[in-house]
Formats: C-alpha cells, sequence, structure tokens
C-alpha cells in the first residue's frame, strides 16, 4: 500500500507544476547557461579552474566596471571539515571577478547560528588566505538595514545595505546535502543576507515564513546574482554541518542560480524537480532542456551524495 | 589590547548623536550607525570599569536609546527597523539611573508579554497532533525568541532572565513580582532542557533529526552566567562547568573565552587569569571589546556584583 503523506503531496504537486513550467519553458526558448569544470583539490591550479568557469557562464562583460561582492557560505568552527566554503576558494573567486574587470570585490557574509562572523572567518582560514580580509568584509548580521517587500506571510525584510546595494551578489556556497530541504546550495546560500542582528542566530523568523517560500522570495529579490559552487570537496548525509566530506572535485558556475542548483543536484544524485525551493522559485529554470550545459556533462560526472534516509525519495534514478 | 587602549578604543566608537558603533569605521569618512547591543554592552563595560562618559555624551546616548522604544514599549535593535526585539532585555540590563530615564515599565511589560512561539497552545497541540507525544515535551518552558512570534533560544533566553533579575531589584515592580518570578522559574527550566549532552549550551537545538548537538563556548558560557545564584541540580551546573573549562582550554576566542570566564566565575569557579585570546590583526568588535573589559572588571574583584547581576 502507498502512504500517502503531506511531503508526497507536496512532491507531486510541485513536480506537476514543474513539468508544465518545462514545457511552456521550451516554448519560449529561454535558456541559462551553467558550466561545470572538474576540480579535484584546493590547490593554485583553483584559480584558472574558477576564472575559466566563470567565463564559460556568463556574457562577456557582465561584471566590467561592477561592484562584486561574494558571499561564501561560513557554518562553524571546524576548518578541517567540509562545512565551510574553502578560503582558497573564495580567494579564486575574488581574483576571477577582478580580472573579468570588477571595479570592486568585497565579501560579505550572515551567519545563521553563530554569532561571531569574524571568528568564523578567522579560524575557517580566510585571513590567512586573502590580503587585506579585514577591509573587505562585512558581517551581514550586524549591517545597516533597509527593508524591502518580500513575498509571503512575512510582507516585508529587513535586508543589509552591503547586499542589496552591489551591482552584482556572487554566491559562493558548499555542495551540501541539507537535513531540511534535501540540499543546500546557491539558493539557500541567500538565507546568509537576513540579519541575525534583527531576526536572531538562527533567522527562525524564515523557518516559521516557510524555508522554501523564503528561499524563493530571496531569489526574486536578488535577480543579478551569480553563483559559483564549491564542490571541490562537499557535504553528504546529515548536512549541513554534521555530514561527512565528500569529494566530488567539481565547480559550478552560472548566472541564474536555479539552473546552478539544479545542475549541482543532478552531480549530486538528486532530483531537482523533488526539491520544492526549486520548484517554487523558478521551475521553468531546473528541467536539463533549460539548461545549456558548458565544459563537463554532468551526468558524466554524477557521484551520488548520501541521504538521510528521510531523503531518499529524492534520489534521481540512474540514466542508461 | 591594555585596558587603557581599550577603554579609549570604545569611546572612539561614539556615534555622533548618541550610541555606539558595533564595529569600527573601515573607510575614511564613512557613516556609522549605532546599534542597542553595542551601545549597551560599551556602556556596561565603561560602568564596570568605573569609566563616565562626558555628560554631552551620556545625554546624547540616552536619548538615542530611548529614542529606539516602540510604541508597544519594546526596543527596535537600531534605528529604522520599528520592531521590538530581544535587545530590549539588553535595555533594561544598563545602570539604573538610565533604565529610569527610559519608559522602563513598558519595557518590562512588553518582555513579559514574549515567549518562543513553540510553547504557544497552538503550537503545542499540533505537536502532540503530529508526533503522538501527549507530555508536550520540552514545549512547556517558554524562553524568550530573538524576535517576536518566533522560538525560544538561549541567548534571548539568558539575557531576558538577566534582566528580569536586575528589574526585580528595582523594588518598584510589585505589581510584576508575581509574573517576573513565574518567567524567570519557567526561564531556568528552559534553559535546563536545552543542555547539551557534553553539558554546555549551543544556539538551543540539542538535537537535529536524532542526532546529538555540541555546545558553543559563548553560550555556554552565557548560559552558566544566566543560571547564576538559580536553583539548578548541582549535576547540571558541575557539567555545564566541565563543558566550559573544555570549551576554555581549547577556543581562542577573545568574546567566547570572556564569556566562559564570566559564566565560570559566576558560579563559584576561582580562575587565576584570563585566558589569552588568538592573537589577531583584525579589529575587534565592540561587543568583544566591552565583553573583555566586563569580565576584566569581574576578575579583578572576585565576589563583587558584576554589570550584569543585579543590584549593581
Amino acid at each position: 500500500m502507498i502512504s500517502i503523506n503531506r511531503r508526497r503531496v507536496l512532491l507531486a504537486a510541485t513536480s506537476a507544476v514543474a513539468a508544465v513550467n518545462c514545457d511552456r519553458q521550451r516554448d519560449f526558448g529561454e535558456r541559462s547557461r551553467v558550466a561545470v569544470l572538474k576540480h579535484v583539490a584546493y590547490d593554485s591550479g583553483l584559480y584558472e579552474t574558477v576564472r575559466k568557469a566563470l567565463v564559460q557562464a556568463l556574457t562577456p562583460g557582465s561584471l566590467r566596471g561592477k561592484r562584486v561582492l561574494l558571499k561564501p557560505n561560513l557554518v562553524e568552527f571546524d576548518p578541517g571539515s567540509a562545512v565551510n566554503t574553502h578560503p582558497l576558494f573564495v580567494h579564486a573567486a575574488l581574483e576571477a571577478c577582478l580580472s573579468l574587470g570588477a571595479a570592486r570585490v568585497a565579501i560579505a557574509e550572515g551567519p545563521g547560528h553563530r554569532r561571531n562572523a569574524w571568528d568564523l572567518a578567522d579560524e575557517a582560514g580566510y585571513f590567512r588566505t586573502v590580503a587585506g580580509f579585514e577591509r573587505l568584509f562585512t558581517d551581514l548580521n550586524l549591517d545597516r538595514t533597509r527593508a524591502v517587500p518580500f513575498a509571503g506571510p512575512l510582507q516585508s525584510l529587513h535586508l543589509p545595505v552591503t547586499a542589496l546595494d552591489t551591482d552584482v551578489l556572487v554566491s559562493l556556497p558548499k555542495m551540501k546535502t541539507h537535513h531540511w530541504v534535501g540540499a543546500t546550495l546557491s539558493m539557500k546560500n541567500l538565507f546568509g543576507l537576513v540579519p541575525g542582528g534583527i531576526y536572531g542566530w538562527p533567522k527562525n523568523v524564515l523557518h516559521w515564513a516557510g524555508i522554501p517560500e523564503c528561499i524563493a522570495g530571496l531569489y526574486r529579490l536578488f535577480p543579478r546574482t551569480i553563483a559559483i559552487v564549491d564542490g571541490v570537496t562537499g557535504m553528504e548525509g546529515n548536512g549541513p554541518i554534521q555530514g561527512l566530506a565528500k569529494r566530488a572535485g567539481v565547480i559550478v558556475a552560472g548566472d541564474n542560480l536555479a539552473a546552478v542548483d539544479a545542475t549541482c543536484c543532478r552531480i549530486m544524485g538528486i532530483d531537482p524537480h523533488r526539491l520544492s525551493y526549486l520548484n517554487l522559485a523558478d521551475a521553468n529554470r531546473i528541467a536539463e532542456e533549460a539548461i545549456i550545459q558548458t565544459a563537463e556533462a554532468p551526468r558524466a560526472l554524477r557521484t551520488d551524495f548520501a541521504l538521510l534516509p528521510e531523503f531518499q525519495s529524492l534520489r534521481l534514478p540512474q540514466q542508461p | 589590547m591594555a585596558e587603557s587602549a581599550a577603554v579609549g578604543e570604545l569611546r572612539s566608537r561614539l556615534v555622533e548623536g548618541g550610541g555606539w558603533t558595533p564595529g569600527p569605521a573601515r573607510e575614511e569618512g564613512a557613516a556609522r550607525f549605532a546599534t542597542v547591543e553595542a551601545t549597551v554592552l560599551a556602556w556596561l563595560a565603561l560602568a564596570a570599569n568605573g569609566e563616565r562618559l562626558a555628560t554631552g555624551h551620556a545625554a546624547a546616548t540616552s536619548g538615542w536609546i530611548a529614542a529606539r522604544q516602540q510604541a508597544d514599549g519594546g526596543f527596535e535593535p537600531h534605528v529604522g527597523v520599528s520592531r521590538s526585539t530581544w535587545v530590549t532585555s539588553l535595555v533594561l540590563l544598563l545602570p539604573f539611573p538610565i533604565v529610569r530615564s527610559i519608559r522602563w515599565r513598558s519595557a518590562v511589560e512588553w518582555l513579559l508579554r514574549q515567549e518562543g512561539r513553540e510553547s504557544s497552545l497552538v503550537t503545542r497541540v499540533r505537536e502532540v497532533l503530529i508526533t503522538g507525544d501527549l507530555r508536550g515535551g520540552r514545549q512547556r518552558s517558554a524562553g524568550w525568541p530573538f524576535f517576536p512570534e518566533t522560538a525560544s533560544w538561549v541567548t534571548p533566553t539568558a539575557f531576558a532572565l538577566l534582566a528580569l533579575r536586575k528589574v526585580r531589584d528595582l523594588g518598584e515592580v510589585s505589581e510584576y513580582r508575581r509574573e517576573i518570578d513565574r518567567r524567570l522559574s519557567a526561564a531556568r527550566e528552559f534553559l535546563i532542557a536545552r543542555q547539551c549532552a557534553d553539558g554546555g549550551w549551543n544556539h538551543g537545538s540539542t538535537r537535529a533529526l536524532g542526532y546529538e548537538a555540541p555546545s558553543y563556548p559563548e553560550t555556554t558560557g552565557l548560559a552558566l552566567k544566566a543560571l547564576q545564584g538559580m536553583a539548578v541540580p548541582s549535576v547540571k551546573v558541575e557539567l555545564g562547568k566541565a563543558a566550559a573549562r573544555r570549551h576554555r582550554a581549547a577556543c581562542r576566542s577573545v568574546e567566547a573565552l570572556r564569556w566562559l570566564e564570566l559564566g565560570l566565575m559566576s558560579q563559584g569557579e576561582t580562575l587565576d587569569s584570563l585566558a589569552l585570546p588568538r592573537a589577531s590583526m583584525r579589529p575587534l568588535l565592540t561587543s568583544e571589546i566591552a565583553i573583555d573589559l566586563i569580565a576584566r572588571a569581574a576578575m579583578r574583584a572576585p565576589g563583587k556584583r558584576s554589570v550584569l547581576e543585579p543590584s549593581a
């Protein structure tokens, strides 16, 4: 007998919406470009790979003269694990943006549980790796804010001016599984924009308002966002904090977060159509047909991330 | 940073118009803005070290704080937020003459009206229906949220506990006395229930999906400080102190170390000296300088009530 519960109903509904939207997508012919590059170690070669990923993913000249804000994922004091975006990856992204003509590149993050972002960055090795980090970094949890309209029950949300006023936001997440939403990638990484100084640590207001709805809402609020995903070493199992390191050996970049995250899911062996927040945010962009993959094919690099028992239904079927 | 330099640095972060900025200005001429958290901690740190603000600065900062009070009695975290949050507890920790300059009764009433959403009747009934657990579990003990209509967490509960104990000693709260005592008791239960398996405290989630979650140093110290002098089973206190000692031996964050030391000292631990934090090139946050100064003052005068305690 097949049991019916809320999650199954939600998954079925979102998949149906996705299917309809994909057809519409093909009609419109809008496609996102996503670059997938192999890179297996945090070494000096990372700089060139990240640059190549951006060159392949972005429209030429799209960073020229722009103020760029890098938003890594800083979560916990555990430099030996795969919990945070690697400092070398952040530095490589910074150099790549500058080499592509960005006028200024800054770094900002607002961690969700630990209150001292500067300590986290220090422990994660950011100060050692990025020269002048103290001048480049803003703790988004303590930044000046501005209220913006926000879809859903919250109606409005205060967000840091550093993020709102940048020309281009670059989401730099770690490729990880997530014990509430299945996977945390470039779109879920936007939770770090919400200021703990107002909403607290954790940013529990987002949980009560609905995690998928809030992820989708933030995605829509920041349309000028690109993503470079640190999948050199990711995290599997009980992510985003207590999971195990997973060597995926991949970097994924693009100028549409939904398309980038869908591609990451396929690499992780997760069906992106089964992630409710991806469907809710932009179902048009997550179908394979809606994405122009450059460099490597995600299918060729697929390396299944271990999923908690509760998330086995997210597993992407093996294709012949 | 030497004590006098720390005091000087704090003074340099006073914002024109009142209040303290949470961090140093990094760009010449950049407009600085103040937050309630930085302001309260900085002012407490100066008070702990016998430092006074010049009359003009004190008046400006008192006025700036008073202007953060909302119509509902609570305080917004900085200009323009227009929503009362957990920082209301921090304001009530200020020295009494300052507290008396605001509508402090309204602030106390606001604080007493707040409790974690998870302890509301609706949420508890829903929890019982979903889990089948008729006991309602830990949700029965109401703590405080960071932001209204959200769940209780360790940090805002600990600060509310410290603030209400201090307010209770104002001697002018007889009408609130019973409710304050009830909430203090519930907050104590909340903190006990949220003690991690390793003995310390994290943000307030001891288990996630069946996995034990480890404690954090800063929240362990803060929870121990908040539970000072309260009726807590000694085994719980000892577990907390053991966790604090382990964190103290391993962590190098000045903020975390000082909260651990304040927590340990408040639970009767004698420390030979404050631990050395990690040497770092980065500028310290105002809250870090402040908590460092508060801990140094507590270390200089063990046994004397600190600025975070009643009757200071």
